[in-house]
């Protein structure tokens, strides 16, 4: 195992991952992660239930609220209404990466390339500087309309129908963008072990508009007073069990792109932000600011490749065909880690840790205290996908 | 857009509707419409058997590239019955028995600029007492059965259901498909918005 070792607790906590402690450079056997409660304790409130399926939530799932009319004393949730069980344990790698592509299709590129680097950790072959560069590239722009997506969720349970058009409008550009590039509009059938099928020379170009548009929707957005205050204070959380845009947004700078070696974004200079008030309007701009960031990364990225810089290949003639291995890659919700064990070319264990299931304990947290008009703010500034949570792996 | 107000910002951006269905699609990726060639396929479905591409299969792992390629047409599938009822307003409810997120986003682009279904008659509503069709999406899971009966049940007369995405349809890759019958299929992993499109103003026909 390349970016891992074996060994005590050391560093940042980021999760449980299968039996193991997952930290920044080290896993460790020893449990010192304790699951937050979830549990309600209403105290004469009535329980309003919400969910599985109604308008207002993307996927399935059921929140229960304590609430004697307007505060919300406490919440719970029930993720397990969709909960998929995954066959990939006995999978070739092929077979399996078909299905861990659509794991969370809405960040299929990030899941398969964590999942692929894992496998190559496992096997012992070094990803070329062009693969990586590409993966790179899908893990930006992947990032890009994850979060003008969340920014358009954010905005309509305000129902502020032109901001919403604008950012709906710019998300399917870039979906299109992705499809125009890749042939799928989700990344799908794109990468393999030390490949990625797909010419991104240009990309940077055709976000050029996009970059510009943004900017002119983010100046807009703050200067409504109105909206701000649907979320400054709500769902203030600084919580160090937190990941990803939620971490960065509350002065935490987590961030695989600088402590994971799996993708060579130390290359690049790379430097998180951060925004620190850790309410659902520092998420919004910590979201926006991100955004920019992911498209200077792919500006650098494209013109590496106009310049034709040599990146160097490495010798994968002969690789071992056992063995375990791990990754951990910054998806556009936060740490995303895969844990892989091959044996004779066929899965054999396997452990995922997915930002949604860091995240989601710190977002009912965050919820406590606030109103029942607040909820669909802080929910949709979290970003978070029950198809990360309700999933096991047989 | 200069100005503070967001109608004149929203009118000075003009229109970005496009004319579809009375224009072809302004871009569809490649890996989401009709597929064809001939020759070995190595399909993990069985979406292509005997040289011939089942749409309700495909999940566009492109394995089967370079003997079969994309065809750049929409993939569709014919309604099993019309429901003209429906064809001034159609009220559609999004129910998501187990899906990966990719049909509900799609699903939901429906509503964006580009496409922009009202303008067709067709809405989304928040509840099932109020939907026309209801929209099934993902795999079978055992717990969202009893709220895909309830939801059906709460629905108006005359109803109808419509499986969106290969997951709803047949399983795909990942699991079974839900127990139903709908009035029309929409096939992809997950289906372009326009064949969404394409095949909710098909079934009002």
């Amino acid at each position: 195992m390349r970016y891992y070792r074996y060994g005590e607790p050391e560093g940042r906590l980021i999760g449980k991952l299968g039996n193991y402690d997952l930290y920044a450079s080290v896993i460790s056997s020893a449990s010192n992660y304790v699951q937050p409660d979830q549990e309600i304790r209403s105290r004469g409130e009535f329980n309003f239930s919400y969910g599985p399926s109604t308008g207002g939530l993307m996927e399935s799932v059921r929140f229960l609220i304590s609430t004697p009319g307007e505060v919300i004393n406490n919440i719970s949730a029930h993720t397990e209404f969709k909960q998929r069980s995954l066959k990939i344990i006995g999978n070739t790698i092929e077979d399996a990466q078909l299905i861990i592509e659509r794991l969370n299709g809405f960040h299929s590129a990030s899941h398969a390339i964590a999942f692929l680097l894992s496998i190559e950790d496992a096997l012992g072959i070094i990803p070329d500087d062009k693969v990586q560069a590409k993966r790179i590239i899908e893990i930006e722009l992947e990032r890009i309309r994850s979060h003008i997506y969340v920014l358009s969720r954010m905005v309509e349970p305000a129902g502020f129908g032109v901001p919403l058009s604008f950012l709906n409008s710019l998300e399917e550009r870039v979906s299109r963008l992705i499809g125009k590039y890749t042939g799928h509009r989700f990344f799908f059938g794109i990468n393999g072990i030390n490949s990625v099928n797909v010419d991104f020379a240009g990309i940077y170009v055709d976000l050029l508009p996009i970059a510009d548009e943004i900017r002119t929707v983010q100046e807009s957005l703050v200067g409504s007073a109105i909206f701000v205050d649907r979320l400054q204070n709500n769902g203030k959380v600084r919580s160090e069990k937190s990941t990803g845009t939620v971490a960065r947004s509350s002065g935490f700078h987590f961030d695989a792109r600088t402590d994971s070696e799996a993708l060579p974004y130390a290359s690049l200079g790379f430097m998180p932000v951060v925004e620190l008030d850790g309410d659902a309007y520092s998420r919004l701009i910590q979201r926006i600011n991100e955004i920019f960031q992911s498209l200077e990364i792919i500006k650098k990225m494209d013109t590496y490749s106009k310049l034709d810089i040599k990146f160097t290949s490495k010798d994968n003639s002969s690789f071992e065909k056992d063995g375990k291995g791990i990754a951990r890659v910054e998806s556009p919700a936060g740490d995303l880690t895969y844990l892989v064990e091959v044996k004779d070319g066929r899965i054999r264990k396997l452990d995922i840790l997915t930002p949604s299931e860091i995240n989601f304990p710190v977002f009912l947290e965050s919820m406590k205290g606030g109103v029942l008009t607040d909820f669909h703010f802080n929910w949709e500034s979290f970003g978070i996908w029950i198809s990360e949570l309700a999933v096991s792996i047989k | 857009m200069k100005s503070k107000n967001w109608f004149l910002k929203g009118v000075n951006r003009g229109i970005e509707t496009e004319r579809f269905p009375l224009s072809p699609p302004d871009e569809v990726a490649a890996w989401s419409g009709g597929i064809a060639g001939k020759g070995n396929a190595n399909c993990p479905t069985d979406a292509i058997t005997n040289n011939k591409w089942d749409a309700e299969k495909c999940i566009y792992c492109r394995r089967c590239f370079p003997n079969y390629k994309p065809t750049g047409n929409l993939a569709r599938t014919e309604p099993k019955k019309s429901h003209g009822q429906f064809k001034k307003s159609f009220f559609i409810y999004p129910f998501d028995f187990g899906t990966c997120g990719a049909c509900n986003v799609e699903l939901r682009a429906l509503s964006y600029p580009q496409y922009d279904l009202n303008r067709l008659g067709i809405f989304f509503t928040n509840t099932p007492r109020h939907a026309d069709a209801i929209v099934i999406m993902g795999v079978f899971t055992p717990k969202m059965r009893d709220a895909f009966l309830l939801a059906y049940d709460a629905m108006p007369e005359p109803k109808t259901v419509i499986a969106l995405g290969v997951c709803a349809i047949t399983g795909g890759v990942i699991g079974k498909n839900p127990d139903h019958v709908s009035v029309i299929d929409i096939p992809g992993c997950p289906p372009n918005p326009y064949a969404i499109l394409d095949a909710l103003i098909r079934v009002r026909k």
